[in-house]
C-alpha cells in the first residue's frame, strides 16, 4: 500500500474521531452549565450551611460567696469526652472502652459513635479521673475537650440551697439566686465566626470574626455560712424532736435588711438538684403563704398605737369568748386565762388574747388596720431578690366584714409568707423604718475585686419611734413572762411573738395539722437581728412558744456571738 | 520556495499549550494558597522550564528519526515501567514512582504514554494492510507490556489512557470498527474479574453517589458541591472555600478543576474548555495535514491522549465520569505529566513543520 493511499484511507476515520470528541465536550458543557448556572444556588446554599461555623465562647460564671467571702457555688472547668464517628474505625471496641470508663451501657455509646453527623458528645462534663483516663488511651476518633463552660459546683453541698438554686448542664441558672442574677453571673457571650473544615475545626489564618466573652461577675451574698449553718441545724433538730413535715428559718438584720440566714428544711443538694421532688426545690419561705396567728396581734397593735385609737392603759374585754357578726370568738386553748376578764394591750399581746385582739381590731375599724397592714407589707411581694416570691393574701378592704376585721385582728383569714412577717417585725424593731429584705451585698470580678457595692436604702416610715419602742417593750414582756419564754437568751433582752395558726390546704383548714412560728427580734434595745422560725405541722404540741421559740434561741444565742454583739447589760 | 523554519510553527499550537501551563500554575497557586509551607508551585514552576527544553529539544529532531528510534523507544518504556516495580516507593496505595533526588519523583507511567503513541503508531503505519486482524493481533502484542506493568502498579487510570491510545491509534489506522466493538465488548465482560472489588466500587460509584455519601461518594459530592458553588463568575481566584477547606480531596492534583469551578465559575471552566478546543483543533489540523501516516497516527494519539484525560478529569469532578485519579492536562500538579505534555506539543510542532517535505530530510 502506498503512503498516500493511506493518508486518505485515515483522513475519514480522522473526522469520525473528531466528531467525537466535539460531542463528547458538549456533553461536559452541558453538564458543567447544569451545576454552575441551574443548580450552583442550591449548591452553595448547602455549601454555606456545611462550612460556617459560629464557636460561642462561653464567659466563664461568677462565683457565689458569703458575705465574708466564703465560697458557695463556684464553676470549675469541665471535661466534655467528643467523638468524630466519620474517623473511628473500630466503633464496637471503642464504645466498650468508653463504656467501661463512663460507666454507661455500650449501646447509648455505640449509637453516638456510628451516628451520622460529623461530631457527637459521648459525655458531658464528666470527672477528672475519668476525663484523664479517656486521654491517655489516645482513642482514634475520640477527642476529650475542655468546655468552655464550667461545671457548677457547691462546696457546702445542700448549705442554703434554696437561697443558691441551682443551674443546668450549660451553667445557665435555673433557680434562686443562679436564677435570679444569672445574667450577672453568666457575663456576656463571645463570638467566634469562622470558617470550618471537614471536621468542624477553625481553620487557621481564615477570615472570621471575634468578639471575646466577658466573664460573669461573682456575688457577695448578705448570707453568712455560719449563722446559715446553724439555723439549719437547729431547725432541723426541732423538725426531728416534733416529728414535723418541715420548717422555715429566716435570720435578717434589721437596720439593713441584710438577711444572714434563709434557711428551709427539708433542703436538696445544689448539685444534684433533679434527684429531689420539684416541691422540694421550693423556696417555701417566699413562696408559700400560711395564717400568722398570734404574731400579727403585735403589728395589730403597733397600728392602733400610731393611730391614736387606743392608749397604753385602755382595757379590754378579755374572757373566754366573744361574738362578733353572729361569730364566736374563744381565746386560745392554752391554760392562760385573763384572771380579771379585762387587759390592757400588754397583757394582751403577753398573753396571746384573741378576745382583746378583736377588741382592739374593732377599735381602730377596717380601714385603718387594712391601710396598716398593707404599709407593713403584707399582700404584696417584699422584693428580695429571689425568684417566685407569693404575695400572700390580704382580703381586699372592699370584701371585709365585721367577722374579717375581728379575725385577721388576731392573724387569721389572711395569709403571709415568712419573709412578709420578717419584713414587718424588721419594721418595729427598726424604729418604725421599712428596710427591704436582700440577699446580695456587692458584686465582685473574676479576681475578688469589687466592682459594685449596694448600699441598702431604707423605705418609708410605717410607725414612729414611739409606737416602735412601746410595742418593743410589750414584746420583750411576752418572752420575759408570756407565751414566748422558751425563746429568752442569756445576757440579751429578747423581744418577740409567738403565732399558732391551723393548716390551709385549699380554702380550708385541716384538722389536727398546725403550723407553729415565733418571731422576734434582739438586743431589744438596739436590735441587730430578726429571727422568724416556722415549723410546719409538728406531731403532738404544737403550740408556737413550745415547739418555734427554743429554735430562735439556738439560733440568736449563736448569731449574736458570732456577730460580737454586746449583752444587754453592757449596753 | 524555502522558509525559515519558525515562520512554519503553529502559533495557536503554542499560544494555546503556554496559556493552558499559565493557567495551571495559577490553578496549583490557589489551590495551595491555604496549605502552609506548600513547594507545589516553585516545583511546578520547574518542570514548566524543564517542559520547555524538552520542547525545544523535540522539536528540533526530525520526528523520523525519533520513529526509527522505536525499537529502544519500547524497550527504555519497559525497562523504566520494571523500574517502578522493583526500585519505586508507593504512595497513596499504588506503586507509581521512581525517586529522582532532588527533583522529586519520576512517574513512568506518564511517559509510557507518548512512548506507547510513538512505537505503536510506527508498527501501525509500517503495517502491509492496516485492516488486517494480523495488524490487530500484532498492535494488541505490542500494547500488552506496558499495559500490564501499570495495571499491576496498580494505576488504573494510566491503563485506560493506554487502552484509549491503542483503539484510538486502531481506529485512524483503518481497523474495522466491528473489531474494535468486539475487543470493547470482552474488555468489559473480562474487567470485573481482574479489578480489585475497591477499584469496580470506585468506578461505578459516580453513577449514584449518594448510595455512599460518607465514604466512597464523598469527594464527588463534595467536587460537584464546590464546582456548582462557583456559579457563573465563581468566587474569585483564592476565594474558593469548599476546596481550600478540605472538603474536596486531592485538590492541587485530581480535582484541581474543582478549585477552577469554584473560584472562577462556569466563565473560567469555559475559557479553560476553549483553549482546550483551540488545542485539540489545531491537533486535528495537525493530522489532517500531515504529510505521512506516521505522522497522522502520533498526532492523532497525543491528540486522543489529551481529550481523554481532559473529558475524564472534568467529568469524574462534576459527577459524570468514574473517580479514575487521571490528571488534567498542564493544569494538574504534576511534574511528569507536564513535561509529558509539553514533549508532545514539541511532536506536533514537528509533525507540522514538516508537512510540505520542505525541509531537508536527514
Amino acid at each position: 500500500m502506498t503512503e498516500g493511499a493511506g493518508l486518505v484511507r485515515t483522513r475519514k476515520r480522522l473526522v469520525l474521531i473528531g466528531s467525537l470528541k466535539a460531542l463528547l465536550l458538549f456533553f461536559l458543557l452541558l453538564r458543567l452549565a447544569d451545576i454552575q448556572l441551574v443548580k450552583g444556588a442550591r449548591l452553595h446554599a448547602f455549601a454555606l450551611k456545611q462550612q460556617i461555623e459560629k464557636v460561642v465562647l462561653n464567659p466563664e460564671r461568677g462565683n457565689i460567696y458569703d458575705r465574708d467571702g466564703r465560697a458557695l457555688a463556684v464553676s470549675v472547668l469541665g471535661s466534655s469526652v467528643a467523638a468524630y464517628p466519620r474517623l473511628i474505625k473500630d466503633s464496637s471496641s471503642t464504645a466498650r472502652t468508653l463504656s467501661s470508663i463512663l460507666e454507661v451501657p455500650t449501646g447509648s455509646i455505640l449509637a453516638d459513635l456510628t451516628s451520622r453527623s460529623d461530631f457527637v458528645w459521648v459525655a458531658r462534663k464528666i470527672e477528672d479521673k475519668r476525663a484523664g483516663k479517656i486521654k491517655a488511651l489516645h482513642l482514634t476518633g475520640i477527642d476529650v475537650i475542655q468546655e468552655p463552660t464550667g461545671k457548677r459546683i457547691y462546696p457546702k453541698l445542700t448549705l442554703a440551697s434554696h437561697v443558691l438554686g441551682f443551674a443546668g448542664i450549660d451553667e445557665q441558672g435555673l433557680a434562686g439566686i443562679e436564677y435570679a442574677y444569672d445574667r450577672t453571673l453568666r457575663g456576656a457571650p463571645g463570638y467566634l465566626i469562622t470558617e470550618a473544615d471537614l471536621f468542624g475545626r477553625a481553620i487557621p489564618g481564615a477570615k472570621g470574626s471575634l468578639r471575646p466573652s466577658k466573664s460573669g461577675n461573682s456575688l457577695i451574698l448578705t448570707l453568712d455560712e455560719t449563722i446559715q449553718y446553724v439555723a439549719e441545724r437547729e431547725l432541723a433538730r426541732a423538725i426531728r424532736k416534733y416529728g414535723a413535715k418541715s420548717g422555715t428559718a429566716i435570720v435578717m438584720e434589721p437596720r439593713t435588711g441584710d438577711v444572714l440566714a434563709f434557711a428551709n428544711l427539708p433542703g436538696f443538694d445544689c448539685q444534684n438538684f433533679s434527684k429531689s421532688r420539684q416541691s422540694v426545690l421550693r423556696n417555701r419561705g417566699i413562696t408559700d403563704s400560711y395564717e400568722p396567728g398570734s404574731v400579727l396581734k403585735a403589728v395589730l397593735i403597733a397600728a392602733a398605737l400610731d393611730k391614736g385609737a387606743v392608749s397604753l392603759h385602755d382595757s379590754f374585754f378579755c374572757g373566754s369568748s366573744i361574738l362578733v357578726d353572729g361569730w364566736r370568738i374563744r381565746n386560745a386553748d392554752d391554760g392562760l386565762d385573763s384572771p380579771s376578764g379585762r387587759e390592757d394591750l400588754d397583757g394582751i399581746l403577753t398573753y396571746s388574747y384573741n378576745v382583746g385582739a378583736v377588741g382592739v381590731g374593732l377599735r381602730l375599724g377596717s380601714q385603718s388596720y387594712h391601710h396598716a397592714l398593707t404599709r407593713f407589707g403584707f399582700g404584696k411581694t417584699t422584693g428580695v431578690d429571689l425568684p417566685g416570691e407569693a404575695a400572700g393574701t390580704l382580703p381586699s378592704l372592699s370584701e371585709w366584714k365585721l367577722c374579717n376585721l375581728a379575725t385577721i385582728s388576731f392573724g387569721h383569714g389572711i395569709s403571709v409568707t415568712p419573709i412578709q412577717v420578717v419584713k414587718a417585725f424588721g419594721i418595729i424593731a427598726n424604729q418604725g423604718r421599712t428596710m427591704k429584705p436582700r440577699l446580695v451585698r456587692a458584686l465582685a470580678g473574676k479576681n475578688g475585686e469589687a466592682v459594685e457595692t449596694f448600699v441598702p436604702s431604707p423605705g418609708p416610715r410605717v410607725i414612729t419611734e414611739e409606737t416602735s419602742r412601746q410595742v418593743t417593750r410589750m414584746l420583750v414582756h411576752v418572752v420575759e413572762k408570756g407565751t414566748g419564754k422558751s425563746a429568752r437568751v442569756k445576757g440579751y433582752t429578747v423581744a418577740g411573738k409567738t403565732g399558732t395558726a391551723q393548716v390551709i390546704r385549699e380554702g380550708r383548714y385541716v384538722p389536727g395539722k398546725y403550723v407553729a412560728s415565733f418571731v422576734g427580734f434582739v438586743p431589744a434595745e438596739a436590735p441587730r437581728l430578726v429571727i422568724l422560725v416556722k415549723i410546719d405541722e409538728p406531731a403532738g404540741v404544737y403550740w408556737g412558744g413550745v415547739v418555734a421559740a427554743p429554735v430562735f434561741r439556738e439560733i440568736a444565742t449563736e448569731a449574736l456571738w458570732r456577730l460580737g454583739v454586746p449583752t444587754s447589760d453592757q449596753l | 520556495m524555502y522558509r525559515p523554519w519558525w515562520t512554519r510553527l503553529n502559533f495557536q499550537l503554542i499560544i494555546a499549550s503556554l496559556l493552558l501551563c499559565a493557567y495551571g500554575l495559577v490553578a496549583v497557586y490557589s489551590a495551595n494558597f491555604r496549605v502552609p509551607h506548600s513547594t507545589e508551585f516553585t516545583r511546578q514552576t520547574v518542570f514548566f522550564f524543564l517542559g520547555l527544553t524538552m520542547f525545544l529539544v523535540v522539536l528540533l529532531m526530525d520526528y523520523h528519526t525519533v520513529g526509527r528510534l522505536s525499537l529502544y523507544l519500547y524497550g527504555i518504556n519497559v525497562i523504566l515501567l520494571l523500574a517502578v516495580m522493583f526500585f519505586g516507593h508507593s504512595a497513596l496505595g499504588a506503586q507509581r514512582w521512581v525517586s529522582l533526588g532532588p527533583l522529586g519523583s519520576f512517574q513512568p507511567s506518564e511517559l509510557a504514554k507518548l512512548f506507547l503513541i510513538i512505537t505503536l503508531a510506527r508498527q501501525l503505519s509500517s503495517s502491509e494492510d492496516p485492516r488486517s486482524l494480523k495488524t490487530l493481533g500484532l498492535a494488541l502484542l505490542h500494547a500488552a507490556p506496558p499495559l500490564l506493568l501499570i495495571l499491576l502498579q496498580p494505576d488504573l487510570g494510566t491503563a485506560l489512557v493506554l487502552v484509549t491510545i491503542l483503539f484510538g491509534l486502531l481506529l485512524a489506522a483503518g481497523t474495522s470498527p466491528v473489531y474494535i466493538l468486539l475487543f470493547v465488548v470482552s474488555g468489559l465482560a473480562v474487567a470485573p474479574h481482574i479489578l480489585k472489588e475497591y477499584q469496580v466500587q470506585r468506578l461505578l460509584v459516580f453513577l449514584n453517589p449518594q448510595a455512599d455519601p460518607q465514604g466512597a461518594g464523598w469527594n464527588i459530592i463534595q467536587s460537584e458541591i464546590a464546582v456548582g458553588c462557583g456559579q457563573l463568575v465563581g468566587k474569585g481566584l483564592f476565594a474558593g472555600t469548599q476546596a481550600q477547606l478540605k472538603f474536596v480531596p486531592e485538590k492541587s492534583t485530581d480535582f484541581i478543576f474543582t478549585v477552577i469551578g469554584e473560584e472562577l465559575g462556569f466563565i473560567g471552566a469555559i475559557a479553560l474548555l476553549a483553549l482546550y478546543l483551540v488545542l485539540l483543533w489545531q491537533i486535528t489540523r495537525i493530522a489532517m495535514e500531515a504529510r505521512d501516516v506516521f505522522g497522522r497516527l502520533v498526532a492523532t494519539g497525543i491528540g486522543v491522549m489529551l481529550f481523554f484525560h481532559v473529558l475524564v478529569n472534568i467529568g469524574m469532578t462534576i459527577g459524570i465520569m468514574p473517580i479514575t485519579g487521571i490528571p488534567l492536562p498542564f493544569i494538574s500538579y504534576g511534574g511528569t505529566s507536564l513535561l509529558t505534555n509539553m514533549t508532545a506539543i514539541g511532536f506536533l510542532l514537528n509533525i507540522h513543520m514538516r508537512k510540505d517535505r520542505l525541509l531537508p530530510e536527514e
